[in-house]
């Protein structure tokens, strides 16, 4: 047996006692030990000793690296600590990424910093817990590891631990003490014992008390130096987070420093009121009161901010794969009815009589029974048979859902949904997935011409290639092409048995596209009402009338714009919406769904 | 320094500390006159009771009621010697203590507690059972509130603006990037 082997077992052997250390009922699939560089790579652990994975509650162990550094005879206190992350801090996923955002609140200007100070946060949470209510030798551990480091975030860091250990100075934090460093390790250590509980509440002000420190030390150095003890960096894998879209009240009034927290520093509530205003004397509009106050209605991240936190919390997702998680998360809340047709009456099934089951044939279809009743022999294919079925006219009449076609303007005019927040494709989206939800099927055009497009193929069924196209972006152009709609409901187009309800996303450079012809689009934005052929407003009529189903026109600008062309869409039969701001978006899906209902065959 | 009691014995006291010490059911001025000459060993000791509550906070008479509990415990009982230190102590000692921590912490934190028994000990010249004088000046040094407070108090204003300015900063670069898209 190799030393590393018998390392394994000893430390598998203290894994009911690391449990334990949390409580007599906590159950946790046992550790993955790496023994092989290969197995620390098939893991994905690499720079530290050991991780965690919040999805699937895996504690993975480096076995090469617990040698290397002396570690091997803290098993309980390792596996211990391990098990906390999954017990205590994060817990799970969704605080995970919370905590993260809490964090990146209290590191304006080094936000990419935060699943450091998260894995530092929550270290010392555990740690402390496991030191002081388990007896383990946590500070052992730390002393094993080494800490001639001498960096001023680490030697904050470790003093927080003499602090909270009542060790002697200078046991752990080998690097230079000043006062207001001795200070702040003080803060850091009633700080865990403040919030301990409510470790999630303290989170924005560990950061706002470590952000001084970063920015002494070079942040590539400090990453590389604590990414030994990064062990939450990948945690999130293969998981997602929900409700994250949402910025949280603490989170929104920023992370203060645990000195202004009368409940860390001792200080009452009138002189934190008095440093406040005294630092909004000296820096005048910057402060909060500089925003306008507060609005009290909940409050949404962006895109690029939400696509940033789910990678922080370890998730690998592109930009294109967030933006897709993110306006579905928006649009959920707001999902409306879709329209419905009645076809004539429902069909139900009629037994009619019996015919060959072959072993091509599904082997459910087999009718057993009848099979034996024909030979007690049963040879598939000779001797067994299958029902068959006609239909019979329904008691009831049915109902359909129409399927769903969606413009969407890309061109340069309309916001990159990716990169920022749009309101129009959240509306978009919340019209797809109340589409999809009901059974219909949708067809996504991407459009910003003149210039390019993109499509689906067909109407799907498919919820993620729909919203990957919606909340794609092609910068093109200056409006959706009007004249696409005679792709699909033109004289020219296939033949379509199932009406389909239109909807177009857009602005207003819509009204040009509508004045122009396919010809003269074709020649330059300034002639595009010349050549032959229809205008924009022929197509969007004869498209509306055609689909069946009704069509609607979401409009990314203020409804003072163009209000004679927004009523001539009106009289040909669009229904037109203004949809800038949450407050209109909300205004949308009521009256979509008004709509619907209004419109909703007896 | 001389040896005193271990200080998981004071903390513990201090733990058992009746509610009505953080009351105004109690008069100061007997309670340390009281006191004193339990500590001194001598009941006929004259004492100036009114001195112990005039022209103090609320917050620094309860921390020395306290203070008095503590010091009521059998380990510092008839030791003249320690009769000049507490009256000192009690008189005014524990101000700076006061205005950093609330009284009702040195009986709920554990952090609070140890505290205020190693401020008291080291009023009275001692350390705790079981540690040498350096163990003792550090470990007071280090839980030391009304220090820690001084040092912060004087950083807060600039913290709190260099704080607001880096907000703002970040707050405007994410907006320009923003508005960046929005031109691409």
């Amino acid at each position: 047996m190799t030393d590393l082997a018998a390392l394994r077992d000893a430390w598998d052997a203290h894994w009911a006692e690391a449990l334990a250390c949390w409580s007599p009922f906590t159950r946790l699939r046992r550790p993955t030990f790496c023994l092989t560089e290969e197995d620390e790579q098939r893991e994905g652990l690499t720079g530290s000793f050991a991780m965690i994975r919040l999805t699937d509650h895996a504690v993975v162990i480096g076995l090469r690296q617990i040698a290397a550094e002396g570690l091997g005879a803290f098993a309980t206190e390792i596996l211990a600590h391990e098990i906390g992350h999954h017990v205590l801090a994060p817990g799970d996923l969704s605080r995970h990424a919370r905590s993260l955002a809490r964090i990146r609140a209290g590191l304006p200007g080094h936000e990419s910093l935060a699943p450091m100070i998260a894995n530092l946060y929550a270290d010392l949470l555990i740690n402390d817990r496991l030191q002081r209510q388990r007896n383990l030798d946590m500070a052992g551990v730390w002393t094993a590891l080494g800490s001639a480091d001498a960096s001023a975030l680490w030697t904050l860091y470790l003093r927080t631990y003499e602090i909270l250990w009542s060790l002697q100075s200078g046991t752990l934090a080998k690097g230079e003490r000043t006062p207001r460093l001795d200070a702040d390790a003080g803060l850091a250590a009633r700080l865990v014992r403040v919030y301990g509980q409510d470790w999630l509440d303290g989170a924005g002000s560990f950061a706002a008390l470590c952000l001084p420190y970063l920015m002494q030390d070079a942040a590539a150095a400090t990453q590389k130096r604590l990414r030994l003890w990064h062990d939450t960096g990948l945690a999130g894998l293969g998981g997602f987070p929900a409700g994250l879209t949402e910025v949280d009240r603490a989170e929104q009034e920023g992370a203060i420093h645990p000195s202004l927290d009368p409940r860390i520093s001792g200080i009452s509530p009138e002189e934190v009121a008095s440093i406040q205003k005294e630092a909004e004397d000296a820096a005048p509009g910057y402060g909060r009161a500089a925003l306008g106050g507060q609005k009290s209605e909940k409050k949404h991240r962006g895109p690029v901010e939400y696509g940033e936190l789910l990678r922080m919390s370890g998730l690998e997702v592109t930009e294109a794969e967030a933006a897709v998680r993110y306006y579905r998360e928006r649009a959920v809340p707001y999902l409306v009815p879709f329209p419905t047709r009645i076809v004539a009456r429902s069909s139900d099934p009629l037994p009619e009589g019996l015919e060959p089951w072959d072993v091509g044939d599904p082997l459910h279809a087999a009718d057993w029974f009848e099979s034996v009743l024909k030979s007690p022999h049963v040879i598939p294919g000779t001797t067994t048979v299958q029902r068959s079925y006609g239909t019979t006219e329904g008691a009831d009449p049915e109902r359909q859902p129409v399927d769903l076609y969606v413009g969407i303007d890309c061109s340069g005019s309309m916001p990159n949904p990716r990169r920022q927040v749009s309101y129009p494709a959240i509306a978009g989206a919340v019209v797809s997935l109340s589409a999809l939800r009901v059974g219909a099927s949708v067809q996504v055009v991407l459009s910003g011409e003149p210039g390019s497009a993109a499509s689906l193929d067909g109407f799907v069924r498919d919820e993620a290639s729909v919203l990957a196209l919606l909340t794609d972006y092609l910068g093109t152009g200056f409006a959706f092409g009007i004249h696409r709609l005679a792709q699909t409901f033109g004289e020219a187009a296939p033949r379509r048995d199932q009406p389909a309800h239109i909807l177009l996303v857009t602005d207003q450079d819509l009204f040009a596209m509508l004045d122009a012809t396919e010809a003269g689009l074709a020649k330059g934005y300034g002639h595009r009402t010349e050549g032959g052929g229809p205008l924009g407003w022929d197509v969007a009529e004869a498209a509306l009338a055609a689909a069946g189903g009704g069509g609607t026109i979401v409009l990314d600008m203020p409804p003072s714009y163009g209000p004679d062309q927004v009523a001539r869409l009106r009289a040909q039969g669009w229904a037109v919406y203004f949809v800038q701001d949450r407050a209109e978006l909300v205004t949308f899906a009521r009256d979509f769904a008004r709509a619907v209902y209004a419109a909703e065959p007896a | 320094m001389t040896a005193g009691p271990p200080l998981e014995h004071l903390t513990q006291r201090l733990q058992a500390c009746p509610d009505v010490f953080l009351s105004d059911e109690i008069e100061p001025g007997a309670v340390v006159a009281d006191l004193l000459r339990r500590i001194a060993g001598d009941p006929l000791r004259r004492v100036d009771a009114r001195a112990f509550g005039s022209g103090r906070s609320r917050r620094s008479v309860r921390l020395a009621l306290v203070a008095a509990w503590l010091l009521a415990d059998d380990a510092f009982r008839d030791q003249a010697h320690l009769g000049a230190p507490a009256e000192r102590l009690l008189s005014g000692g524990l101000d700076g203590l006061a205005e950093a921590v609330p009284p009702e912490d040195c009986i709920t934190d554990a952090g609070r507690r140890e505290e205020l028994a190693r401020v008291v000990l080291a009023a009275l010249a001692m350390r705790p059972d079981g540690e040498t004088d350096a163990q003792a000046t550090d470990r007071l040094a280090t839980l030391d509130s009304a220090a820690r407070l001084a040092v912060v108090r004087e950083a807060q204003v600039a913290e709190e603006r260099a704080r607001r300015i880096r907000e703002a900063l970040a707050r405007k670069a994410r907006e320009e990037a923003a508005a960046k898209t929005m031109r691409e």
